[in-house]
């Protein structure tokens, strides 16, 4: 069994760590981080050092990614989040989904509108894949009910698999 | 066209971190575009929170000039006079 038991929750008003040692008999609970804000994915990564990652939804200021190195004592943004071209046309509603990537500092994020975007320093920087956001059917695709997002993204060694809302799995 | 007129930029509260905590910005503009154009240019980091990837102002914020939304004059085609005052102000709801 692990030494530490670390959670995180993503809420409404923003992401709460949740501590406990081994007997886990009670939890600590720290936050909320990045208070106020939506947080529709969090991250453990334990990968080298661990690190925790959350997407904060902010309605009015738009999207952050948040990155804890201290186990989450405290948040800091990243140094941007993910962003579509600027003559792509479609701007970030929303972030859904974090994964950890394949090496040490890789990351993908999947979001609303359905799209995908891979980060390989911890999420200072971020490209659109253009694979699945530029799919031929990508402009056709309709929403489910969350609304038109990439919600889930599972790896499986060099396979990503990414799930829109609506629609079949994506690999 | 003449030269910019200077106006004041009043940054609210929780975007003072994207620009060194300053609460007011003094920029030389023809436009409120020109001068979300110049913030692009000289505060990449506030600009991101008051627009989005498309250049589009956010939703869910407002800019003023002096007493007058924007959205009630010429957008932000509106023209700037020296000495204006720009005022981004998050919108507030609640039940």
């Amino acid at each position: 069994m692990a030494d530490r038991i670390i959670l995180t929750i993503g809420t409404k008003k923003g992401v709460f760590v949740a501590d406990a040692a081994k007997p886990r008999r009670s939890f600590a609970l720290r936050g909320p981080f990045g208070p106020g804000i939506p947080v529709y994915s969090t991250l453990i990564d334990t990968r080298g050092t661990p690190r925790l990652y959350a997407s904060s939804c902010n309605p009015f200021f738009g999207m952050k990614v948040l990155r804890s190195t201290d186990m989450g004592k405290s948040f800091t943004e990243t140094k941007s989040a993910p962003a579509f071209p600027k003559d792509d046309g479609r701007a970030l509603v929303n972030i859904w989904g974090l994964e950890a990537g394949g090496d040490k500092k890789g990351l993908w994020c999947g979001v609303e509108p359905a799209s995908l975007f891979r980060s390989l320093d911890g999420g200072d920087s971020w490209d659109l894949v253009p694979g699945i956001s530029n799919h031929d059917h990508a402009r056709k695709w309709q929403p489910g009910n969350g609304g038109l997002c990439m919600h889930t993204i599972i790896r499986d060694g060099n396979r990503v698999l990414g799930h829109l809302n609506g629609r079949p799995l994506f690999e | 066209m003449g030269p910019a007129p200077t106006v004041t930029i009043h940054v609210p509260g929780p975007l003072r971190t994207y620009c060194a905590g300053a609460a007011q910005l003094s920029i030389s503009a023809h436009t409120v575009r020109a001068a979300l154009e110049d913030l692009q240019r000289s505060q990449s980091a506030l600009y991101r929170n008051v627009c989005d990837e498309t250049g589009t102002l956010r939703r869910h914020l407002n800019v003023f000039v002096n007493s007058d939304n924007v959205r009630d004059l010429n957008g932000v085609d509106t023209t700037l006079a020296p000495g204006d005052v720009v005022t981004i102000l998050p919108a507030v709801s609640g039940g």
